[in-house]
């Protein structure tokens, strides 16, 4: 698969159900740093399939929810102090009860519209360049020179950018809270979940 | 939002490699990082496939007569909300309509067709804003008799024309000194009057039509020629041209445009040249409209016809003023004079002057300032002191 397949792909039978995954690992991890581990994890895992197992999957969401909960138990069990009650929890809840939701599945324009609050979502510098990049395709360079501000700014603005952009599409989908501006340069790990 | 170790590089390294040309150690290095850790590659998935999904907003991508609007999805996206069921985007404009007195540009996709669509918010670059100047010409009436002879003097002034005939490729120099005055004719028959202290670089092509404006300020007067552009830069600024007539002035790091007949876009230099979609790129400028551009953007503004008239009175090597501040006064004539003059009295500086004046002719200026302002001129070198007369 080369990586625009595989990003195509990824968008839409894996991080379409980013929410829905985060909101199932939550009952058994009450820190938010650990869910994004597992959701990474799990990523990672589906990433390393070979080639015949890749093709073999059918139904990609459960997959999804059968590698997060394998993930999630490795860790639990690796845990320092295992959580007896998330291993119970983890053995009653039933993977497969985890059906996608209507609203996981977009259609083109409302996949358009949630683009749209995306991108409305983020701190005005972040947007514009972001608009730039996108929408008119000027590199970044050229957008540097039209903000009259450095290159290495507008690279700032993008790798922070898509971070809220992957946030806002497939964890906090619709939410349109405008992060304050002077987080999205300079202020780096601190999680803004809290 | 994701905020783990991964996360954060995996954004740091897909910023890093949209760039123009990511470096081969800038690669390697991505592909080391990529290896080390399976999360990363799995974070670096992740934001690629968001990167790659924000692609599809090209869709509703301006059409191409629209100038570029860094804060478009914004305003589309406000218009959207406001009208959820009906999911349009503004289409073509119908280019530059008049000032619109509307300050909300913003509400609906009409009023993104127009001029008052540009400005946007404070900060972008390359929004506009429309501004109309109410002031009507005042002459003042002690100046008049100033007035009629100026403009006499005017009339009788004997234009050089210099006809050139240009090798295709190879650029040709052309330049004033202080106080000086060109007039040029290129092969293709447009012309281009040189202002005082003023530099061009001409290169006609038979593609293109390109001038350099090094320095100082040129009225550019366009023969048409659909298929040879005509694109006049000045730093970061450029104007794109078929066949009309504007004027160019660089300002320190701004430059001015004014648009005394036809339509002009005004963008960046690379861009105005490769890029045939124009108007996406650039900024449309239509007679009466001149556009300041800096570093902190272009502004628009619409000028009467007097204005107009006022802003190219140079061309006949005159200089109108109108109710101006003897300090914005005096900054024009020493733009035409070796000899400077300045202003020790700061209450001078606000005096309003008003009048045709010829801006070489230095000494006549003086002796208006001296017989009608009441004010005293002392010379120091090159520099021509101005206080106010003890006698008044």
């Amino acid at each position: 698969m080369n990586p625009i397949e595989r990003n195509t792909w990824l968008a839409k039978e894996i991080l379409v159900h980013e929410r829905a995954l985060r909101g199932y690992l939550s009952r058994f991890f009450k820190n938010v740093a650990d869910v994004e581990d597992v959701v990474q994890e799990t990523y990672a895992r589906l990433l390393s399939l070979s080639d015949s197992a890749w093709m073999a999957v059918r139904n990609w969401h459960a997959f999804l929810f059968a590698s997060a909960r394998n993930v999630a138990l490795d860790r639990i069990r690796k845990a320092r102090v295992v959580s007896l009650d998330a291993l119970a929890e983890m053995g009653s809840a039933d993977v497969l009860d985890q059906t996608p939701s209507a609203d996981d599945a977009l259609n083109a324009r409302q996949e358009l519209a949630l683009l749209l609050e995306t991108i409305a979502s983020l701190p005005d510098r972040c947007r514009e360049a972001l608009t730039l990049r996108k929408l008119y395709g000027l590199s970044q360079r050229e957008i540097a020179e039209r903000l009259a501000i450095s290159e290495s700014t507008v690279e700032k603005h993008v790798a922070y950018g898509v971070r809220l952009c992957a946030e806002r599409m497939f964890v906090k989908r619709g939410a349109t809270r405008k992060p304050d501006e002077n987080s999205a340069l300079g202020r780096k790990g601190n999680s803004d979940e809290q | 939002m994701n905020s783990n170790q991964p996360e954060i590089e995996a954004g740091e390294w897909l910023a890093r490699l949209d760039r123009n040309d990511p470096s081969a150690a800038d690669i390697a290095a991505f592909d080391r990082w990529k290896a080390t850790d399976p999360r990363h590659a799995a974070a670096y998935a992740r934001l690629a496939a968001t990167w790659q999904a924000l692609d599809r907003l090209r869709a509703i991508r301006p059409s191409a007569d629209e100038p570029i609007d860094n804060d478009y999805l914004n305003a589309v996206s406000q218009h959207h909300r406001s009208d959820p069921l009906h999911c349009s985007f503004p289409d073509a404009p119908q280019h530059a309509a008049p000032a619109p007195q509307d300050p909300q540009p913003h509400r609906s996709s009409e009023s993104m067709r127009d001029f008052s669509s540009y400005p946007m918010k404070e900060s972008p670059l390359y929004n506009s804003q429309l501004s109309r100047s109410h002031r009507p010409l005042q002459l003042s009436s002690r100046l008049r008799p100033w007035f009629f002879t100026s403009m006499a003097a005017s009339l009788i002034v004997a234009i050089a024309y210099l006809w050139v005939m240009h090798t295709v490729g190879g650029p040709t120099t052309f330049s004033t000194s202080i106080g000086g005055f060109q007039r040029i004719v290129l092969e293709d028959r447009s012309t281009i009057e040189l202002n005082t202290d003023s530099e061009v670089r001409v290169a006609l092509t038979p593609q293109l039509r390109r001038v350099e404006l090094v320095r100082g300020e040129a009225i550019f007067e366009v023969a048409h020629d659909a298929v040879r552009p005509f694109i006049v830069s000045a730093g970061r600024t450029a104007v794109r041209a078929v066949g009309t007539k504007f004027d160019v002035r660089r300002l320190g790091n701004s430059v001015e445009v004014t648009v005394d007949e036809g339509k002009v876009a005004v963008g960046e230099p690379s861009l105005l040249e490769s890029r045939a979609d124009l108007l996406a790129i650039s900024i449309p400028l239509s007679a009466g409209q001149s556009a300041l551009a800096s570093g902190s953007g272009v502004q628009l503004k619409q000028l009467p016809k007097r204005e107009m008239a006022r802003k190219l009175a140079w061309q006949n090597q005159m200089l109108v003023f109108d109710s101006d501040t003897l300090a914005d006064v005096a900054a024009q004539f020493n733009r035409y004079n070796m000899r400077q003059l300045v202003i020790t009295d700061p209450n001078l500086a606000t005096l309003r002057i008003g009048g045709y004046f010829r801006p070489t002719n230095l000494d006549a200026f003086i002796s208006v300032l001296q017989s009608d302002f009441g004010i005293s001129v002392n010379s120091d070198g090159n520099r021509l002191l101005l206080a106010t007369s003890k006698i008044n």
